[in-house]
Formats: C-alpha cells, structure tokens, sequence
C-alpha cells in the first residue's frame, strides 16, 4: 500500500513537470526567446516519450516560419523537435521508467 | 521521488511509443495538409498566436496598473482610500500616455503615408520569439496587404526605415522577414560604394567594405533593391591593417521592439 502511493505520488509529480514544461513551450512559443523552447523540448524528450514534442515544435515553425512551401526555408523547428525525441529513445530505454 | 522505479526498462510496444509515433505521424499529416490547402493552417496559427499575444499584453498592462508587484514599503505609507485613487490615477496617467505615443506615431505615420500609399498596422508578436527573424503585425490580405510588400517604420524623429518584407500573409495578419534576419543577404549602398549585408539578426547587419572608401560610424545606408529607401545606419567600423577590406556593422537606429506600429506599403511602391 505505502509503495503502491509513492508510486502515484511519483507519477503525479513527473505528470506535472512534464505538463508545466509542455504549456511553458507551446507558450514560449509566442513570448519567449527561441531557446527557452528549444530547453523545453529537449527536457521533456530526456525525460519522457513526450509526444508534445513533435507538437511543439510545428507549432514554432507554423507560427514563425517565413514561407508557404514546405521546404524553403526548412523547418528547422520541427526536424529538430523530432530527431531529439527519437534520437533519446535510446538514453530513456536505458535509464527511464517512460 | 523513487529513483528506483525511475531506472526501469520499458515494456516493449509500450503505449508511449505508439503515442510518439501517432504523434510524428500527425505533424507530417499536418505539414501535408497545409501545403495543399496553400498555408491555410499557418495563417489560422499565426492568428491565434497574434490573439495569445494580444491577450498577455492586455494582462501584462492590467498586472502592472493594479499595484501587485509595488514596494512593500511604499504600500504600507499608504491607507486603502489613497492606494485605490493612486491606481486609477496611475491607469489615466498611462492611457493618455499611451495615446499620445499613438497619435505621435499615427502623425508620423500620416506623413509618411502623404508619400507612399500604404496602410499603417500595429505589430502583434514578440520581436524576439522567432528563430527565423519574422514577427507579425495585425493587417492582412483584407487590409491590401500582399506577400512582397515592404514594412518600414514611421517614427519621423529618426527618418523612415524599411524594416522589413511580407512574407505571409493571412486574412488579418500577415508575417514580416526582418531585412536583417540571421543569414539574410541584402545588396546595399555605403558612400557609393555596392557592398553585400549579411544580416545578424536583432536589427543588426554586417558588410566588408573596401578600405579605399572612407566610411564612417552614422552614413546611411540604402538600397537600390528597395527603391534607394534608407535600411539602416553605420554603426561601426573595423579595419585591419591587412586587409583589404573594413567589416562594417550596421543597425538599425530605431529600437522596432518599441514601435507599436509599422507602415505596410502598397505593393505597387
């Protein structure tokens, strides 16, 4: 039983640091300096298969990227948000829980 | 927090994955989606961050106004009668304020626009937010606003600049390339002289500029490209003896952050 609630306590405190660097990211998208959600990003793809990663970074990229094409200039945003969640895969199947 | 139940191997397929790859998966679908929709879901992006940044303005300005961060000091000098009638002479105090740097700009505005036809629009993002050097102003497509044309500033104290170029628009808002976004290159004129800017970004540009031709910190800088408009200012100036070139610095002499406004010309200019 005392396991089974720090365990829950656990998962509630990892819950809301992930939630809290997710909205500071999809947030800091607007009012903050490009590298406070590149940190978000790379925090949250360290510590958790975060899917709100690939997320937020088209979110940058739609909302900053001067072009319509898809490739010129390219969306550095995006491929950057997703090489970091997947080329972590590794390090988290290794050292996390998630 | 359990360290121990933090270094534990996944099970494998574990729905985290699958989350991850749903996830990839639809940022490609989205990606596909706009382009065939031809920047449809960029352009609703773009608006609703113009609207979340409009709305943290307007809280920033409430938050300030009220009182909430004053000195502990200054607010225990004072009885709730006198700190109620500080604050709502304090917010008459910063609306006429801010109307008057309005109508100041808006004047300016007004001359420039006695020359170029255009259409003057407030700035609705942060100009520091973007990796690409593009912020946003709130006209769009409806207004006249065309992919291509030119943003310049309107403060008459410091001269009109092109700032910047559309390079996206929506319905009412529209995206500006600054003309010194990080890696931009723009031909420009220095005392004559045709050198290449390579922008840095935050309003600033840099040029190598033959040694034989006598440039110095405050010459104008324009460009032919830009219809001989003003772009910026020298800023500095460095030589080395064994060169055969001076690397030039140019700015910006206006702070764009702390224009409301900017003037939007009509294509045709």
């Amino acid at each position: 039983m005392w396991a089974l609630c720090r365990l829950s306590m656990s998962f509630l405190y990892g819950t809301n640091i992930r939630i809290a660097l997710a909205g500071f990211g999809f947030l800091g998208a607007v009012f903050a300096v490009p590298w406070a959600v590149l940190a978000c990003m790379a925090l949250l793809a360290l510590r958790f298969r975060a899917w709100e990663v690939p997320l937020m970074g088209i979110w940058m990229d739609f909302l900053w990227l001067p072009s319509e094409s898809l490739v010129s200039p390219i969306p550095l945003f995006t491929l950057v948000s997703i090489i970091i969640v997947w080329g972590l895969e590794p390090l988290r199947n290794e050292l996390l829980a998630r | 927090m359990n360290i121990a139940s933090s270094y534990r191997r996944p099970p494998q397929g574990s729905a985290g994955r699958r989350r991850l790859l749903a996830a990839t998966a639809l940022v490609i679908v989205i990606f596909s989606l706009d382009a065939i929709s031809g920047g449809m879901l960029r352009n609703a992006a773009r608006s609703l961050g113009a609207q979340i940044w409009n709305a943290g303005a307007r809280t920033g300005l409430f938050v300030r106004m009220s009182g909430i961060f004053a000195s502990r000091s200054a607010l225990e000098k004072e009885n709730a009668s006198l700190r109620e009638q500080l604050a709502r002479a304090e917010a008459r105090s910063a609306a006429f304020q801010a109307l008057e740097d309005e109508n100041r700009f808006l004047r300016a505005a007004a001359r420039v626009a006695e020359e170029e036809a255009g259409i003057t629009a407030p700035i609705t993002s942060s100009l520091y937010s973007s990796p690409y050097g593009t912020f946003m102003v709130g006209a769009g497509a409806a207004d006249g606003v065309a992919v291509g044309s030119l943003v310049m500033t309107a403060d008459s104290s410091a001269g009109a600049f092109v700032v910047g170029r559309v390079s996206a628009v929506g319905a009412h808002t529209a995206l500006v390339t600054e003309l010194f976004a990080p890696n931009a290159a723009l031909s420009a004129t220095i005392r004559g002289a045709s050198v290449e800017l390579e922008g840095r970004g935050g309003g600033n540009a840099r040029a190598q500029v033959p040694r034989t031709v006598d440039v110095a910190a405050g010459d104008s800088v324009t460009s032919a490209s830009l219809g001989g408009r003003a772009i910026g200012v020298v800023g500095a100036v460095q030589t080395e003896t064994s060169s055969a070139y001076s690397e030039v610095h140019i700015r910006l002499p206006i702070n764009v952050g702390a224009l409301p406004f900017v003037y939007v010309l009509s294509l045709r200019n």
